[in-house]
């Protein structure tokens, strides 16, 4: 036997399986082919301008449209960054303060350095070292 | 593009083919038959103002990318199903009644007449059952090819690989269900 007639053999099988159905599957086919026929000719149009971001056309069972996945994919991405970036300036700005608070402690303290000190070139080298 | 009588017809003329479709790739019945609806909505939808004769193709591919969603949501639902078992305990076992198992098999059980129809639906059962078997490519170009009259091209683009692929997924496909069914004893 050829591939051909067992194929068609097969075919022949396959409809007669498909024909016996149980009822309860026949009866949820027909109501789904209802259901997709009363789609076929709903506004769909409408429907889309209202979902039409969120969904690729159709219900919420639909998967989602291309401008949703893009923006649900870069909205973290760009929320991230802003957050990274919010951190670093935190970060410098806080720094600055620090620095600035101790130069005012050094110049405001009693036994506070001559101002003539800072001319030496020595003292320079010091400070230098000191923060090294 | 097709009217809604003709758009009848067709779906009328697959969803039985496509139910049977969906079975032997998810072997539930459940599933299948959501599956038949997701990819019947979507055909209406998207694909109504079509003509008639593209509708046949173009449900294939919605029905094939339906059944590939389908084992991607499973895997992820399998992933949670996983880790949410290994925290619970077995007591829910203790709550099941073996009766009811019994009941539903027997509730599904169907009851014949005639011996020779008994033996042909063992027949059929037997055929659908080596169709499961074979590897996921293979059936869907069998049934795609010998099931749906579609032509080389036509399965080639639904199952987006060459021609050659398709004969050479139709010609093991084949032999490997007549060797199976020949072991059996098996004449379709």
């Amino acid at each position: 036997m050829n591939e051909q007639m067992f194929a068609s053999q097969l075919r022949r099988a396959l409809d007669e399986s498909a024909e016996r159905l149980p009822l309860r599957v026949t009866q949820r086919l027909e109501s789904a082919r209802l259901a997709a026929l009363e789609r076929a000719h709903a506004p769909a149009v409408r429907r889309r301008m209202v979902l039409g971001f969120f969904s690729a056309g159709g219900w919420m069972n639909d998967r989602p449209s291309v401008g949703f996945r893009l923006l649900s994919t870069l909205l973290p991405l760009v929320l991230v960054a802003v957050a990274l970036y919010g951190i670093v300036a935190w970060d410098d700005a806080s720094k600055i303060i620090e620095t600035a608070e101790i130069d005012a402690a050094l110049f405001l303290e009693d036994d506070a350095i001559p101002i003539s000190a800072y001319a030496d070139k020595g003292f320079g080298v010091y400070i230098r070292n000191v923060r090294q | 593009m097709a009217s809604r009588q003709e758009l009848s017809d067709f779906l009328v003329s697959v969803e039985r083919r496509a139910f049977k479709q969906a079975v032997y790739a998810v072997r539930d019945d459940d599933a299948a038959l959501d599956i038949v609806q997701d990819a019947m909505f979507k055909l209406a939808e998207k694909y109504a103002d079509k003509p008639t004769a593209e509708l046949p193709l173009l449900f294939q591919r919605i029905l094939q990318n339906v059944i590939h969603d389908h084992f991607r949501r499973q895997k992820v639902r399998n992933l949670w199903t996983v880790l949410m078992s290994s925290l619970q305990s077995d007591d829910d076992d203790e709550d099941r009644d073996p009766m009811e198992a019994l009941g539903a098999a027997e509730d599904s059980r169907v009851h014949e007449s005639a011996v020779q129809r008994v033996e042909r639906d063992q027949i059929l059962r037997l055929i659908d059952s080596e169709i499961q078997k074979l590897p996921a490519r293979q059936r869907e170009a069998f049934v795609m090819r010998y099931w749906h009259d579609m032509d080389v091209a036509e399965t080639a683009i639904a199952m987006g690989c060459s021609e050659g692929s398709v004969k050479t997924h139709c010609s093991r496909a084949t032999h490997a269900l007549a060797a199976a069914l020949k072991a059996k004893g098996v004449s379709p």
